[in-house]
């Protein structure tokens, strides 16, 4: 018998258990597929729309975009490649009986399997966007190209990069002692939950790497306090998805935690997301401030701010819904987001009360659908 | 008058297609202790997490001090008190803020004194105030457990809780509910492994195979097997489990 790769062979399980699994790892796999088709091929044709007006704005930049991209896959690879050595030097595989070269290739395949989709996707949208500029073909082939080497240098370069010993994200690295003494019954933990939640992931190490594309994407030249400006902009938003994420992942683990309890879903929502909503609100208002010192339009800036607030109050919303049991959350999601981004488009003074009001019809759906 | 705290009629319970659970019949009374038995992936897990309301039942009902958990969870959910696996807690929170969110939940002005003496028996009371990431698996046994009792639950639902506590606080714990029992403040289901937590505490026991409650053991028979020899538990399982499977193989024939 043919003596074949274990590590190779089980990720091929894995892949193919995936994609013709039984039962809900089946429809999980057919909702990926749409998903996957409903997000690529419009955002593909989208881009196909706009490329007549993006590409005079990114080709006199594609030197400057194409650091930005290697600098970016060369982390990703890097932390994969940290990430599946862990797993395959201390995972359940470990002591399995294979050559190290064999643990190296298959740490490989996975460390660069990002960079490969992303680079056979350009070259897959090279004619379809060819084809929308036909005039300046050779500089969408430039770009492109520069785009597909710069993924492959920077994903070469971050394999290639000294591992460095990283703390596990489950160590205990800060016991926090919060209280000596005390009983009293409350629900603040919740919002106090989101916010170590947000401080873990906003930790001064990842946000040091998140900034170092905004710098390096200034052209020369630019002034300090534009640059300043530029930067600040950066990190709160940075901020901002970072705090969204942590609310979202609150309400998906506490409404899962607090299920067995009576407490109602409209007192858990507003446990868990005043305080993350009160911040998003403090840095969207500053965030606005630097659009304006940046020379974006008040209106423009209002309607982003606007825009970014409606989605940061329902997404944790649908995420709680879902938690509590609620039925058809995709459609639901759907319905909501559609409904947001139409409004955005054509009535935009209706955006906040619209997302207000579909939290208020989430929240009265997880009532009713308790369990 | 005997009160019936838990009662399960005609559930099936499934995942997408596939049954787990069907046609489950089953009371459990104030003042008893019902033992949950049965193998790996009987079933025990997922009748539990319907009781507690966490999974949605095909069909059939779950009364919970005749509440039902569907129509109206949270009369039902008042009365019951339920340890969640020690991995869901939230890891961020120390343990006295996951106490205080769940005394709140059930609209108490503060966690009661006899939960604080517990975790003061666990030996747990210094490490309360720290992050539950920073907890060993027993000590997050035992802030589950401790949750469970927060409310004075009337039924309180434990799956494989005595895992991983040291003896001396699966000892504290045992001692607790069965004191909560024998006083008649609460109904205990268990599922466990453990046999001698069944013959040395239960009231009642259920083998639970293949999604069905193939066989209940009532406190007399299990107070014989306390009497009879050591393995006599194991021996009534495993024939048990042989007649079920004989007889579904007969019936398929």
């Amino acid at each position: 018998m043919k003596q074949r790769n274990p590590l190779l062979y089980l990720l091929w399980l894995e892949w193919r258990n995936l994609l013709q699994g039984t039962g809900r790892s089946r429809r999980r796999a057919l909702s990926l597929l749409v998903l996957l088709a409903l997000v690529i091929v419009p955002a593909l044709v989208g881009l196909a729309a706009i490329w007549p007006v993006l590409l005079p704005l990114a080709a006199p930049n594609s030197t400057a975009i194409g650091v930005l991209v290697a600098l970016s896959s060369s982390m990703w690879t890097h932390g994969g490649r940290i990430r599946w050595t862990a797993f395959y030097l201390g995972g359940w595989v470990s002591t399995l009986p294979v050559r190290s070269s064999v643990r190296h290739r298959v740490i490989a395949v996975r460390s660069f399997a990002l960079s490969g989709v992303l680079i056979v996707v350009l070259l897959a949208a090279l004619p379809l966007l060819n084809h929308a500029v036909s005039s300046a073909s050779a500089l969408t082939v430039r770009l492109l190209l520069t785009c597909a080497a710069a993924l492959l240098v920077g994903s070469l370069l971050g394999w290639w990069l000294p591992a460095r010993a990283r703390l596990s994200s489950a160590s205990p690295s800060r016991p926090m002692v919060l209280r000596q003494v005390g009983g009293r019954a409350s629900l603040g933990a919740l919002a106090q939950w989101g916010k170590l939640q947000t401080r873990r992931w906003f930790e001064p190490r990842i946000v040091s790497r998140l900034i170092a594309p905004a710098m390096l994407i200034l052209p020369l030249g630019t002034s300090a306090n534009l640059a300043l400006a530029l930067v600040g902009l950066w990190v709160i938003i940075l901020y901002l998805l970072i705090t969204l994420r942590a609310t979202v992942h609150v309400a998906r683990k506490g409404g899962d935690w607090l299920r067995p309890t009576p407490l109602r879903p409209a007192r858990l929502a507003w446990a868990i997301g005043s305080l993350p909503l009160l911040k998003q609100l403090q840095w969207t208002l500053a965030a606005v401030l630097l659009l304006g010192v940046l020379g974006v339009r008040p209106l423009l800036a209002a309607r982003l701010a606007e825009g970014w607030l409606a989605f940061a109050t329902l997404a944790p919303t649908l995420v709680l819904a879902q938690a509590r049991g609620v039925r058809h959350m995709r459609l639901r999601a759907l319905f909501s987001f559609s409904l947001l981004v139409g409004l955005e488009r054509w009535r935009s003074q209706w955006v906040i009360p619209a997302a207000a009001l579909l939290c208020i019809w989430q929240l009265r759906s997880s009532t009713k659908a308790r369990i | 008058m005997i009160e019936v705290i838990l009662q399960i009629r005609a559930l099936k319970v499934g995942y997408g297609p596939r049954a787990v659970l069907e046609g489950v019949n089953l009371s459990v009374a104030r003042g008893e202790w019902f033992a949950l038995l049965g193998p790996n992936g009987s079933g025990k897990t997922t009748l539990l997490r319907t009781i507690a309301g966490q999974l949605i039942a095909t069909s059939g009902n779950v009364l919970i001090g005749g509440y039902p958990i569907q129509e109206a969870p949270e009369q039902a959910m008042r009365l019951l008190g339920f340890s969640h696996p020690p991995e869901r807690l939230p890891s961020l929170l120390s343990g006295r803020q996951c106490l205080e969110v769940y005394a709140a939940a059930h609209e108490l002005t503060e966690i009661g004194e006899p939960v604080l003496a517990l975790a003061e028996r666990f030996r747990l009371t210094s490490a309360l105030d720290r992050a539950v990431e920073t907890y060993s698996l027993g000590m997050r046994q035992k802030l589950c457990a401790l949750l469970a009792l927060v409310n004075e639950p009337a039924l309180i639902v434990l799956d494989e809780a005595f895992n991983g506590l040291d003896p001396a606080s699966a000892l504290i714990l045992k001692q607790e509910l069965t004191a909560r029992v024998e006083a008649g403040r609460c109904a205990v289901i268990l599922a466990t492994h453990a046999l001698d937590i069944v013959l040395g505490h239960a009231n009642r026991a259920g083998l639970l195979l293949d999604g069905g409650l193939v066989r209940i053991w009532n406190a007399p028979e299990l107070s014989a097997m306390r009497a009879g020899p050591a393995n006599a538990l194991e021996a009534a399982l495993a024939e048990a489990a042989f007649t079920e499977t004989a007889s579904t193989g007969s019936e398929r024939q």
